[in-house]
């Protein structure tokens, strides 16, 4: 797998480079499909920890459950980030993209949107078989998808400033999660407090709004200060 | 405006809370201190080093001159 | 309009001179405020009605916690100024603030933890304020961390400037989802004496400790600041010339330079 040929270069882009960026990602994504399973995997293995750590009892893992399935999702998005940008960093590629004549914020959204399509999503998708083995009441479940599925996407998109700024650091260690975690606390906050309120009979529309709001700001400004991180760690 | 407290003793001890209010004071001075020597002995020491360095540089190459010229002489 | 005093705050060697003829008055100005305020604080103002003695703690507690989210801005303003001119100075004051900021999150936190005790019976509850205190340090480690972490200084200037501007963006949102989140899970948190409600006999000795703790974080900022500059101004003539005098201060050598 190690050697094989990337399928298309960001030099040879003509017309909508959004798309043909996000075929690229979406193909290399494809081609690597044992990678995709990570972050599922790294989700389930830290929420099975959780009963074998707190007890079996089912309303104490239930009054657990919005916060430890929203903590974990967001470290195994956090885990995902180190490598958005290094093998392309390493092989050339995104410098290829930074000198491409269309803006570098648009080849950020597509790389950003193909992470979140493969691991933001899935975790998204995958959050209810684990709220089920939580036992999280049945109220949560609706607020926990929606919540996820809008706030992974903030957490891709503010992982990536992050991952710009690391990206030419041979051992970025902790730095990484350093830097990102207290951007993720916002996102962590109403995630949760979603689901909690949904539980506790309640209406969530609010919270979600606010992550929608959260979103759309991330959406607008993130790939700009990612760009500039970008271009920072290719000068270095 | 009177000093709020009748003997030195009750000053320290402030009711019960004197650990606290102490421990409190003693920690920020200390951060504080070290925030003001801590740069200003790194800059001195930065100097000392580079000058040590400096006249290093210095005597070695009057060594060199000492050493090369009486072969260019004789 | 002139531009030229904008463009000297660019040289290095131009800041370290100037702030030369400072320092003294900083220093003093920061010893007596902060001295008198201790003072008036500790021993002259009156005990508070419901906390005691502990309620003491204020006057370094609060200038302590104003100045660390000031010091923020301050770092993340260098760092856009340095961005955006492509100044060598403001770089070195952003990476300059971030160590002295980072110190006074912890003075904040640490005070705020050890009032704690005393006054709601346990030293650190997820209050509001503690918790975005907590966020902040972990923001200014980012940015300490980040800049230890490149090999060139001039790539990790620009990347802790990005990381800087990238917080300033977050802190409002941070401070106010914490801020509900706290309402959310504790709606009978112990609130703090507020300011505004304080009696002067308190507030004016609060007032001094504010000051004074503007004075120290400009005093400290311009020694760490002028430390850096040496260190990054190594190879240039007139560090070379305080190298070969052996003292940290800068003579000019035959009137204006």
């Amino acid at each position: 797998m190690s050697t094989e040929v990337r399928p298309d270069t960001f030099a040879m882009v003509e017309g909508p480079g959004f798309l043909r960026i996000l075929r690229r990602e979406l193909l290399l994504a494809y081609r690597q499909r044992g990678d995709l399973a990570n972050p599922l995997l790294f989700f389930l293995m830290v929420l099975a920890l959780v009963p074998l750590g707190v007890g079996p009892a089912p309303d104490m893992l239930a009054a657990l459950a919005p916060g430890m399935i929203w903590i974990v999702a967001l470290l195994a998005n956090l885990l995902a980030q180190d490598g958005l940008f290094r093998g392309d960093f390493a092989d050339g590629s995104l410098e290829q993209l930074a000198l491409s004549p269309q803006p570098l914020y648009f080849g950020v959204l597509a790389k950003v949107l193909v992470h979140w399509l493969v691991t933001g999503l899935p975790l998204t998708l995958f959050a209810p078989v684990l709220g089920l083995m939580l036992s999280l009441p049945e109220s949560g479940y609706l607020p926990l998808l929606l919540s996820m599925l809008l706030g992974t996407a903030s957490l891709s998109l503010l992982g990536a400033i992050g991952a710009g700024l690391t990206v030419s650091l041979h051992r970025p260690g902790l730095l990484l999660p350093l830097i990102v975690m207290p951007l993720y606390a916002p996102v962590l906050i109403f995630g949760t407090g979603a689901v909690q309120a949904a539980i506790e009979g309640f209406a969530y529309g609010g919270q979600l709004a606010v992550l929608g709001a959260m979103l759309a700001a991330a959406l607008a400004l993130a790939p700009l200060a990612v760009a500039g991180a970008l271009r920072i760690s290719l000068s270095d | 405006m009177n000093f709020q407290f009748s003997s030195f003793a009750e000053f320290i001890e402030m009711a019960g809370h004197g650990p606290f209010v102490w421990a409190a004071y003693v920690v920020t001075l200390v951060t504080l201190i070290a925030l003001i020597v801590l740069p200003s002995r790194g800059a001195s020491r930065f100097i000392a080093q580079e000058k040590k360095r400096l006249d290093v540089a210095e005597r070695r190459a009057r060594a060199a001159a000492t050493v090369a010229t009486p072969e260019t002489s004789g | 309009m002139n531009w030229q005093w904008f463009h000297r705050l660019g040289s290095p060697r131009w800041f370290y001179q100037k702030t030369q003829a400072w320092l003294p008055w900083l220093a003093i100005a920061s010893v007596v405020l902060l001295v008198t305020g201790a003072i008036w604080g500790l021993g002259f103002a009156p005990q508070d009605a419901k906390q005691g003695n502990s309620y003491r703690i204020i006057f370094i507690h609060v200038p302590a916690a104003v100045l660390a989210l000031v010091g923020y801005y301050v770092m993340a303003i260098s760092g856009a100024i340095g961005l955006i001119w492509r100044m060598k100075l403001p770089f070195v004051v952003m990476r300059a603030a971030a160590p002295i900021g980072a110190a006074l999150t912890f003075v904040a936190l640490f005070t705020g933890a050890v009032w704690g005790k005393p006054t709601w019976g346990t030293y650190w509850v997820w209050d509001a304020r503690i918790t975005s205190m907590l966020l902040l340090l972990l923001l200014y480690i980012g940015v300490i961390a980040l800049g230890q972490a490149f090999l060139q200084e001039r790539t990790a200037d620009k990347a802790c400037a990005i990381l800087a501007l990238v917080g300033t963006v977050n802190i409002p949102i941070i401070y106010k989802s914490v801020d509900w989140w706290n309402s959310l899970h504790q709606p009978a948190t112990i609130k703090l004496t507020e300011s505004s409600s304080i009696h002067p006999s308190m507030f004016y000795p609060l007032l001094v400790m504010v000051v004074g703790f503007y004075c120290f974080y400009a005093w400290s900022l311009i020694l760490h600041t002028r430390q850096q500059i040496l260190v990054r101004e190594r190879k240039t003539r007139w560090v070379q010339q305080m190298v070969a005098s052996g003292s940290t201060r800068l003579v000019e050598e035959g009137g204006k330079a």
